[in-house]
């Protein structure tokens, strides 16, 4: 029922052992999810609607706590993490990536970039610039997230969550809400971040992004089930 | 290098605190707006007080005394200043005066003691004035004094412009005194013209008339200018009654009087409009800063889950309520200098100058009610579950 991948072998990036999460004492949104991910890993997790995808993602990226069970990341028990030492933790390891983009509405491309620097260590715009480059948007930094389509404030996302050279990337379906030629752009990036030796943790309901990952894993009700590729 | 990394920082702080700010401009002009008409009224309020307090208070003392000092005796029949000065059968003991230098002494802009007595000057009879010419010059700086102020310890006079007109007398002329056939020779230091009754006196040092009319360490009434800004002139007079038994302190200037009681009630009526008034600017700006973070949840949560620590979260609302605050502040504080104009000309018939303390003052005030009110939503605001992030919510 529920596997740990290597979990002798390399020394994985991300344990969790029994993760069980319950919302309000009763809804069992995760149950005993136990799973390892070795650095350099791109997994992807499927799973119909409500099978705990997100709650996952969020108790990995320390947003939200488990009701039980042990998460070691990068060889921290984050468990014992007070909430600010969570969020210090969290701006220095994890990257995300939303599905419905998630931009400051007021600022530029560029200075959504910068904010992550800020919040990290330091705002320097001429990175921020050069990452924008990257994605290809180096010619808009000045724009508003409204005067973006979708596909360009997904980049722009992505570029916020690399800023920083995160360990671990986390994407909560990134492509869900983008075109074909988007999604191609989209997940271009992430191939180049899977080259560049990032470990990426997906979770899509696209079977062709899923063949894209190093493994898939299928979440059922909570429960976990290793999908066979 | 640590602080060019501080410098930064605060840069980009204050990129993201001025486009939260332009971008919900309209709601912020409205909280500014609360604020500003609170601390208007602040300012407006000190502004009078301390300004028109003072004038009114200026107002007494440029009237003269406004208490006078007389021997308690229910038989003296004495007006403002209008001395029958041969039915002085009492006197003050001056050691009495020590009194008015302690506990009272905060209350008054000065005294001036005179001991009265009717001498001969050249076959005329003129009343003496014996006083100190040094709290005179305090607290009566309008008498004019052609010539010199006489000094206290040389054998000089200050002739009254009746007295001098009417013996032809001029600074620098000798003014032979008689009393009881004795006989002092006095040189005229200068004329004074006080437009009352002094004119028609001759003024000497204290000690000279006690010495002359035999009256040594006595004088017949003591004028004091009380401040009316801390306290009523009435009050200050019963204090007076209190330390000196032997004395009655009536309170003279009454008109003056009624203008303080006036400014009294206009300062009432001004504070009570201005609690209101910023009762009100707190709850716009409480409901103001609810309104935001309830609107902004969705970007708190993003800014949490992108590695914003609670206290980050605190300091970029608070600085847009102290934002609020100070241009509140600041704006107001030009407004209610205005308002105190109207105030000061409708009501005083004079404007209302700036004091040093009016801008700090209403400032304070505007930002501790845009400070204070946002506390509670700003702790809702460092609240937000980061997890809604993810879920979309
Ligand atoms: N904050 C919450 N409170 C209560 N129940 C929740 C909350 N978040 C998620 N759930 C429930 O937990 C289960 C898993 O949700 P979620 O992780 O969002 O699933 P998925 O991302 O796979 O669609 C669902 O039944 C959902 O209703
Ligand atoms: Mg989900």
């Amino acid at each position: 029922m529920t596997t740990e991948r290597g979990m002798n072998a390399v020394a994985q990036i991300v344990r969790a052992r029994e993760l069980t999460k319950l919302y309000n004492g009763k809804t069992c949104a995760l149950d005993h999810v136990t799973i390892g991910v070795p650095p350099g890993e791109w997994l992807c997790i499927m799973g119909p609607s409500g099978s705990g995808k997100t709650t996952l993602l969020n108790i990995i990226s320390c947003l939200d706590r488990q009701t039980s069970g042990a998460l070691i990341i990068d060889g921290n028990d984050v468990e014992r993490f007070t909430p600010a030492q969570l969020t210090r933790f969290r701006r220095e390891t994890v990257g995300l990536v939303f599905q419905q983009f998630h931009l400051v509405p007021y600022l530029t491309a560029l200075e959504n970039v910068m904010l992550a620097q800020y919040f990290h260590s330091m705002a320097d715009e001429e990175e921020a610039r050069q990452a924008l480059e990257t994605i290809g948007l180096g010619a808009r930094w000045h724009h508003l997230p409204s005067q973006l389509s979708g596909g360009e404030q997904q980049r722009v996302c992505i570029a916020r969550a690399l800023i920083n050279q995160p360990k671990i990337m986390l994407a909560d379906e990134p492509t869900g809400n983008l075109d074909k030629a988007n999604e191609d752009l989209v997940l271009a990036l992430f191939r180049k971040m899977h080259e560049d030796g990032h470990t990426i943790i997906m979770v899509t309901h696209d079977p062709d992004v899923a063949r894209l990952a190093d493994r898939v894993v299928r979440l059922d009700h909570g429960r976990l089930v290793e999908e066979l590729n | 290098m640590l602080r060019a990394i501080r410098a930064r920082k605060g840069t980009m702080f204050l990129r993201i605190l001025a486009k939260s700010l332009k971008n919900r401009r309209t709601r912020i002009a409205i909280a500014v707006l609360a604020v500003l008409l609170g601390a208007s009224l602040v300012s407006a309020l000190a502004s009078v007080s301390l300004d028109a307090r003072g004038k009114a208070g200026k107002a007494l003392r440029s009237y003269g005394a406004n208490i006078l000092l007389v021997p308690r005796s229910d038989s003296l029949p004495l007006g403002a200043g209008k001395l029958e000065v041969g039915s002085m059968g009492e006197l003050i003991q001056e050691s009495q005066l020590a009194a008015l230098s302690d506990d009272i002494a905060p209350h008054m802009a000065g005294y001036v003691p005179y001991l009265y007595g009717v001498v001969q000057v050249a076959q005329q009879k003129v009343v003496l004035a014996g006083t100190s010419f040094g709290q005179v010059r305090g607290v009566s700086p309008w008498w004019q004094v052609t010539g010199r102020w006489p000094s206290e310890q040389a054998p000089e006079a200050l002739v009254g412009s009746e007295v001098a007109q009417k013996l032809q007398i001029k600074p620098g002329s000798s003014l032979p005194i008689s009393y009881n056939n004795r006989v002092q020779n006095l040189t005229v230091a200068g004329i004074v013209d006080t437009g009352a009754e002094e004119d028609s006196q001759v003024l000497v040092a204290l000690v000279r008339a006690q010495e002359l009319l035999g009256k040594e360490g006595s004088v017949s009434i003591v004028q004091v200018s009380a401040l009316t800004d801390k306290q009523p002139v009435a009050a200050t007079a019963s204090q007076i009654e209190k330390r000196m038994p032997q004395v009655q302190a009536k309170v003279i200037g009454q008109i003056a009087q009624a203008e303080a009681a006036v400014l009294g009630k206009v300062e009432l009526l001004l504070a009570i409009v201005t609690l209101l008034v910023l009762l009100t600017s707190a709850l716009t700006m409480v409901s103001t800063m609810t309104t935001t973070v309830l609107e902004r949840t969705k970007e708190i949560g993003l800014l949490r889950a992108l590695g914003a620590g609670r206290g980050r979260i605190a300091q970029l609302f608070m600085a847009e309520a102290a934002t609020i605050g100070v241009s509140g502040g600041i704006l107001g504080c030009v407004l209610g200098f205005f308002i105190a104009q109207v105030i000061g000309l409708t009501v005083f018939g004079s404007t209302v100058s700036l004091s040093p303390l009016v801008f700090p003052l209403s400032l304070a005030v505007a930002l501790v009610v845009a400070l204070s009110a946002s506390v509670i939503p700003v702790r809702r605001a460092v609240n937000v579950d980061p997890a809604i992030t993810l879920r979309g919510e």
